[in-house]
């Protein structure tokens, strides 16, 4: 099976530094650093203007944004914006149309889809306000919101790892010979589609079990407790995340190897898709024996903070999001360094500053976040996670470097 | 294939690791503990004073949403006045020579609540009269903080035993220099007595068999830091008291089994902070589960543990303490508390002697 296609945008478009690297990188970022923490401070902290971190709302929003920005960029190529647009649009009028049409659709995406039509009409526990007006035992304005945002942030989590593993193994397969839009509609419901399959296997047995008393007739008892000392979901989300990122770094660091050395498209598929999987579960349950060691406890099943089960699951989720972001800082800001050596050195180099990078990342979070972010000084609060800052970071980068073309210290070729 | 199976797979790895030399990492979680010899008391005895913090949870939850969430401080809530009461517990312990210590945890929130319910249960009197040894604040929170006023007024000379990990409006708070007209809180009334400020390096014991332990954790509402009392009593075994348990009841018992002399599962009181707002969530099933297998004998459960949990609990075997009907005697009920099938609160005014 082989695919003839015409080159994607971000293929097609060339940038270059407006001063030498590792200045130019350097400076971006800074710039990022400040712009994050100005937005962060106005739509998040809780010490700040809107306050939408609270917890779960929060994450949700920066995960829905995420979620579009992939199907966009990697699904889409930027339809329904021609290339005319892309190429000759002012940087600053292309850059804030593009962010704001996908920010747009992500608040479509949960505050009408889910909130709206989904929730009201279908599943309840998609919409917070549907849970409210229905009422009942534990469904107050406070807690039907983050139990709505939490069944978002867990389906929109699936959506984005089965749409990416779809693009980085199968490619544009089945649908390789078809016109751009039916390739582009046909992943996007197939990552979908095999998302609501993981969601009702791998998230819904929590949420079945998140009221009182359990509704049992709707799902059986979460059955993973025995692996996960949890009957939590975060079991889950804590190897889909790490899996996910090795589908980042596949693209991003690796150059699509190991799985570009299979050329039928079907088995690069299955074997991307076994390989992550299987990897993203080993990374977890290796991340928590180093946990083990660095908090000089063990979780089990009861504990709490740092000994909670469903708190380190979620940790892991939270470490890989550091390294991914540190990942993309690399990929868009530094011309993804080094370039030139071997595809193993290369592979290899990019991979260990995307770790230390997010080690320090994650470092620098626990350290400043009281001073800049708001944060309570200390880890595993109850409800809390970086991620709503880290995901934040990641979709900025991300919408920095494709949409901005990393403007003002990058331009066009 | 059972996690720890897997664990055990990955310890060969470790000892694999531990050879090329990064052993002494390895070996950090293995190392011997000192244990802490806290002594013996001989019984100890605990009044619900107050363990009604707010009356209607839907009404609590508003004001949190409305304010910004479960991460917005809690000096920065215009909590709804007619909602609050605030959470008081008196603990009176008898040493094995028959001495007898008298400790208050935890000073409410309202005022006008927290005055009543310390009138009702005889500890104005106590504190009017300087018979109380200690005010314990097991954490910074709203409920169990903000009505200071009600202890210090009374016996502005006690002494304090804090975390120390009080925000500056807490000390201010303890400075009588405080008023908020936001989350209306106000104290004018300083404290002059001996301040200890517990740190999580060390317990702090407090008499023979009584200690205080701080957990440095964050908390939801911008809050840091919270402490439980140990107590260990002659021929039956440990027994801790909590104002929130936001530590966790099963990490906080892991704690004691790893470091206190002698630990015996035997029994708690208090707040374990579960399920507050009688919101479920399929973690809180661990814990029922977890605490099963500690073994304790005797749970008195109040506060934010949640009845919906208490019930559970109580219904999977868990030996939870039934209350009395004591708590309708009260000028004010809860809206919601009272849907459990049983009565497994201890609530206003119940005793738990141990």
């Amino acid at each position: 099976m082989t695919e003839k296609m015409e080159l994607r945008w971000l293929e097609e478009r060339a940038l270059r530094d407006v001063i030498p690297q590792p200045f130019s990188g350097l400076l971006n970022l800074a710039l990022m650093v400040v712009l994050s923490t100005i937005l962060y401070h106005i739509f998040f902290s809780p010490a700040g203007y809107l306050r939408l971190y609270t917890p779960n709302l929060g994450v949700a929003i920066v995960i829905t944004i995420l979620m579009v920005i992939h199907w966009g960029v990697d699904c889409f190529d930027f339809w329904p914006f021609n290339r005319r647009f892309l190429k000759e649009t002012n940087v600053l009028v292309k850059g804030v149309v593009l962010l704001l049409f996908y920010v747009g659709i992500a608040l479509l995406a949960m505050f009408v889809l889910y909130n709206e039509i989904i929730g009201r009409l279908g599943p309840i526990f998609f919409s917070g306000p549907a849970l409210l007006a229905g009422g009942g035992l534990g469904q107050y304005a406070q807690t039907a919101r983050e139990n709505a945002s939490y069944a978002q942030i867990m389906m929109n989590t699936c959506i984005i790892f089965f749409t990416i593993l779809w693009l980085t193994g199968f490619g544009y397969a089945p649908w390789g010979k078809s016109d751009k839009l039916v390739r582009a509609f046909s992943v996007w419901i197939m990552g979908m589609f095999l998302a609501i399959i993981a969601f009702a296997l791998l998230f819904y047995p929590h949420i079945a079990y998140q009221f009182y008393p359990p509704q049992i007739f709707m799902a059986v008892s979460p059955w993973w407790s025995g692996w996960a000392m949890t009957i939590s979901s975060f079991f889950h989300f804590g190897w889909m995340v790490p899996a996910l990122v090795l589908l980042y770094w596949t693209s991003m660091f690796w150059e699509g190897r190991p799985f570009s050395l299979i050329e039928n498209r079907f088995w690069r598929g299955v074997a991307t898709t076994v390989v992550v999987v299987i990897g993203g579960i080993i990374v977890m349950l290796l991340s928590n024996s180093i946990m083990d060691w660095y908090f000089d406890t063990e979780a089990f099943e009861g504990g709490n903070t740092v000994e909670q089960p469903a708190w380190r699951w979620n940790h892991v989720a939270e470490m890989f999001m550091y390294m991914a972001t540190a990942g993309a800082i690399l990929f868009y800001y530094f011309d993804n360094w080094p370039k030139g050596l071997s595809l193993l050195v290369r592979a290899i180099v990019r991979t260990v500053i995307a770790v230390v990078g997010g080690l320090i990342m994650a470092w620098l979070y626990y350290a400043l976040g009281p001073t800049f972010l708001g944060n309570v000084p200390g880890m595993a609060m109850e409800g809390d996670t970086s991620l709503c800052w880290t995901v934040m970071l990641l979709s900025l980068v991300i919408a920095h470097g494709v949409f901005f073309d990393g403007f003002p210290f990058k331009k066009k070729a | 294939m059972e996690r720890r199976s897997f664990l055990k797979g990955l310890a060969v790895t470790g000892a694999a690791i531990g050879a090329t030399g990064v052993g002494p990492f390895i070996s950090k979680g293995l190392a011997a503990r000192n244990l802490e010899n806290i002594g013996e008391c001989k019984s100890v005895k605990i009044t619900c004073v107050s363990e009604t913090s707010w009356f209607d949870s839907p009404r609590m939850l508003q004001d949190i949403k409305d304010a910004g969430g479960a991460m917005v401080c809690h000096y920065d809530i215009p909590w709804t006045q007619s909602n609050l009461g605030g959470y008081v517990a008196l603990i009176e312990v008898e040493q094995l020579d028959g001495s007898k210590h008298t400790i208050q945890l935890d000073t409410g929130w309202d005022q006008g609540w927290t005055d009543y319910v310390m009138e009702k249960s005889g500890l104005d009197s106590l504190l009017n009269n300087k018979k109380v040894d200690a005010l314990v604040m097991s954490h910074e929170h709203e409920d169990h903080f903000f009505g200071l006023k009600s202890t210090l007024k009374r016996y502005p000379n006690i002494t304090m035993v804090i975390p120390n990990t009080f925000y500056p409006e807490g000390k201010l708070m303890l400075a009588g220099k405080y008023k908020n007209d936001k989350a209306k809180v106000n104290n004018d009334v300083p404290h002059k007595g001996e301040l200890v400020e517990v740190g999580p390096d060390k317990i702090y014991k407090m008499y023979p068999g009584v200690a205080a332990k701080m957990f440095d954790i964050p908390i939801m509402l911008r809050t840091r830091g919270e402490q439980c009392l140990i107590f260990n009593i002659k021929d039956k075994g440990v027994a801790t008291v909590t104002g929130c348990c936001h530590m966790g009841l099963l990490t906080m018992l892991n704690w004691a089994a790893r470091n206190v002399e002698g630990y015996k599962p035997y029994a708690c009181y208090g707040g374990l902070h579960i399920a507050a707002f009688e919101n479920w969530d399929p973690k809180f099933d661990d814990i029922i589960r977890g605490a099963k297998k500690i073994g304790l004998q005797k749970m008195g459960c109040n506060h934010c543990t949640g009845w919906i949990w208490a019930q559970k609990a109580h219904d999977m075997g868990l030996p939870i303490v039934l209350g009395t009907q004591k708590y309708k005697e009260y000028k004010k009920l809860p809206t919601t508390g009272p849907g459990a099938k049983d009565n497994v609160y201890l609530r206003n005014g119940d005793v738990m002697v141990l």
